[in-house]
C-alpha cells in the first residue's frame, strides 16, 4: 500500500506546492514541503521521505545539483526523484539519455502544468518500483 | 554624368569651398573619403568625434588603423569599403568599435567615386553612429523577455491551480483554498502588469504624479499590508509597522502604493522564513520624510547596492529587475531618493549597521534596509 507514503515536494512556488499537496493528500499521501534547494536537502535528512518531487529552478541550491547530490549519496540514492519540468528549463538541463550532455539522474519527469492523474500514476509507479528494489 | 561635371571634381569643388565644408562638418553623419589603399584623405567633424581623434591623427592614416588599431585591412565580409573597392558599387555594413570602454555601433554606407578613365579613385564612407538605437533595441528585447518571464510565472501557476480544480473532485474546503490562491495570484499578476505600464510611461516621459494630502497609513499602507498578508503567512512572516497612524503626507498615494508594493514584494521574496518585516518612518527634522522597509535576509553586497536600482538588474534569478527601478523613478518624482543599507535586528528593532558594535553584530540577525525619502513640501495639485 502506498497510501501512507511520505512525499517531499521541493518547489519555490508556494501555490504550486499547495496544488500538489492537495492532489497528493487527496490520495492519502503524507506531504512535506521545502521552498529552496538548501531547505530541500535538510528536509530529506530530517523527514526521510519515500519519494521526492523536485523542481529544477530553485533558489539557494539548484534542483539539478540537488538531484545529483542525492543520487551520489548512498544514504539517499534509493529515494525516487520525480523532476518537475517546464519548457524553459528543458533548454538548460539535459534530461534524457539521447541528449548529448550528461543526463540528470532523476527517476522520472513530469511536465508543468501537471495533470493530476498523470502525477498520481507516476508517483504510484515510482513507489512500487522503489518497494520492489527494497525487497531484493 | 558628363566628363565636364565629374563627381570627384564636383566633390573636390565642394570640399574646397569653405561653405561646403562647413555643411559637411555640421552634419550629424560622419563622412570620410578614402583612396583605394584605405588611406583617409578627408574626414568631417562627426567622423573625428566618433573616432575620438583630432584631424592630424586621422588624415593620411589607414582606416583600419584608426577604427580598430589593425595593421591590415578587415575582411571583405566585415568591410563595406573593401567590398565597394572590389565590386565598384555601393555597399553597406555594420562596424562595432570600442571607444573609452564603450562599444559604438556604426552603420556604414560606402560609395565609389570614379576618375577620368573610369577607374575607381576614391571611396566615400558615410558612417551613422546608431549606438543609442542599438541600445534601445537591446533594451526593448530584454524588456520583452523580462515581461514574458514575469507574467509567465503567475499565469502558469494560475493554470496549474485551475487544472487541479477542474480535474479533481475535491471537498469544498480544498476548493476554496485553490480559489483563494487563484485570486491572490491573479492580483499579483496584475501588479506586475501595472509595474510594466508605469515603466513604459517613465520611458516615454509621460509619468506625472498628482500629489495630495493623505493619511499615509490609512490611505496607503493599510491596504498594501493587507494585500501582502497572504504571502507573509505562507512564509510564516509578519509585519511590524511603525509608521504613525496619523501621519499626513503630501504624495501621489497610488504611486506610493506601487513603491511599497515593490519593496514589500522583495522583502517577502528574499526575507528569511518565520521572521519579521519592518515598515518604519522617521522625521529627522529636515526637508524629507524618511520611510523604510527592512527584512532579515542575505545581505546585499556593497558592489550590488547601487546596481540593484538599475533596470533589469537583479541579484536573484527569480527577480525581474524592474521593481526597484520603477520605485526609484516614482520616488524621484516625489523629490526623494532611495538606497539600501545593511542592518541588524534585535528585540523587535531594526538598527542600521553603522550604529551597532561589531561585537554585538555577531549575535544579531542581519538584513537589508531599504530607505526612501519624500519631499515634505510637495505642491498639492
Amino acid at each position: 500500500m502506498n497510501s501512507k507514503a511520505k512525499i517531499l515536494v521541493i518547489d519555490d512556488d508556494p501555490d504550486l506546492v499547495e496544488a500538489l499537496k492537495i492532489v497528493l493528500e487527496n490520495k492519502s499521501y503524507r506531504v512535506v514541503s521545502a521552498f529552496d534547494g538548501k531547505e530541500g536537502l535538510a528536509k530529506v535528512k530530517e523527514e526521510n521521505p519515500d519519494l521526492i518531487i523536485l523542481d529544477l529552478l530553485l533558489p539557494k541550491e539548484d534542483g539539478a545539483i540537488l538531484c545529483w547530490q542525492l543520487k551520489k549519496n548512498p544514504r539517499y540514492a534509493h529515494i525516487p526523484v520525480l523532476v518537475l519540468t517546464a519548457v524553459a528549463e528543458k533548454v538548460n538541463v539535459k534530461l534524457f539519455p539521447d541528449q548529448r550532455m550528461s543526463t540528470l539522474p532523476a527517476d522520472d519527469y513530469v511536465d508543468k502544468p501537471i495533470q493530476p492523474e498523470d502525477l498520481l500514476v507516476r508517483v504510484d509507479r515510482l513507489l512500487a518500483q522503489s518497494r520492489k528494489g527494497d525487497r531484493k | 554624368m558628363s566628363r565636364d561635371n565629374h563627381p570627384i571634381e564636383k566633390l573636390e569643388q565642394i570640399l574646397g569651398e569653405r561653405f561646403g565644408i562647413e555643411i559637411l562638418n555640421a552634419m550629424g553623419i560622419a563622412i570620410v573619403v578614402l583612396d583605394p589603399n584605405f588611406n583617409i584623405i578627408w574626414a568631417n567633424r562627426e567622423y573625428r568625434k566618433i573616432q575620438e581623434k583630432p584631424e592630424e591623427d586621422i588624415i593620411g592614416r589607414k582606416c583600419y588603423e584608426i577604427s580598430f588599431g589593425h595593421n591590415k585591412p578587415c575582411t571583405e565580409e566585415a568591410c563595406a569599403v573593401r567590398r565597394t573597392l572590389k565590386i565598384k558599387k555601393n555597399s553597406k555594413g555594420l562596424k562595432v568599435i570600442r571607444r573609452g570602454g564603450e562599444e559604438k555601433h556604426l552603420d556604414v554606407y560606402s560609395f565609389p567615386l570614379f576618375g577620368r578613365e573610369d577607374t575607381l579613385s576614391y571611396v566615400v564612407e558615410v558612417v551613422q553612429d546608431n549606438t543609442q538605437l542599438y541600445k534601445l533595441v537591446e533594451l526593448s528585447d530584454r524588456l520583452t523577455a523580462f515581461a514574458s518571464h514575469e507574467l509567465k510565472t503567475p499565469l502558469a501557476t494560475i493554470y496549474q491551480l485551475a487544472t487541479v480544480l477542474r480535474q479533481m473532485d475535491l471537498p469544498l474546503q480544498k476548493r476554496r483554498i485553490l480559489f483563494d490562491r487563484i485570486v491572490s495570484r491573479s492580483q499579483h499578476g496584475l501588479k506586475t502588469v501595472e509595474n510594466f505600464l508605469i515603466y513604459s510611461k517613465i520611458k516615454a516621459g509621460e509619468l506625472e504624479i498628482i500629489p495630495r494630502r493623505v493619511n499615509l497609513y490609512k490611505d496607503v499602507l493599510e491596504r498594501v499590508l493587507d494585500f501582502h498578508k497572504d504571502y507573509t503567512l505562507k512564509k510564516e512572516m509578519s509585519f511590524v509597522c511603525e509608521v504613525p497612524k496619523d501621519l499626513a503626507v503630501v504624495c501621489d498615494p497610488d504611486y506610493v502604493e506601487v513603491i511599497y508594493n515593490n519593496l514589500l514584494t522583495n522583502a517577502i521574496r528574499y526575507g528569511e522564513e518565520k521572521t519579521e518585516i519592518f515598515v518604519g518612518y522617521s522625521d529627522k527634522g529636515d526637508r524629507y520624510h524618511y520611510f523604510n522597509v527592512a527584512s532579515i535576509s542575505e545581505p546585499i553586497s556593497e558592489e550590488e547596492r547601487e546596481a540593484i536600482f538599475k533596470r533589469y538588474v537583479t541579484t536573484r534569478k527569480d527577480g525581474s529587475g524592474i521593481g526597484l527601478d520603477v520605485a526609484r523613478e516614482l520616488i524621484r518624482k516625489h523629490g526623494g531618493r532611495i538606497w539600501v543599507e545593511p542592518c541588524y535586528f534585535i528585540s523587535g528593532k531594526c538598527l542600521p549597521a553603522q550604529t551597532t558594535k561589531q561585537k554585538s553584530q555577531d549575535k544579531m540577525k542581519s538584513g537589508n534596509n531599504f530607505v526612501f525619502t519624500i519631499l515634505k513640501k510637495l505642491k498639492e495639485i
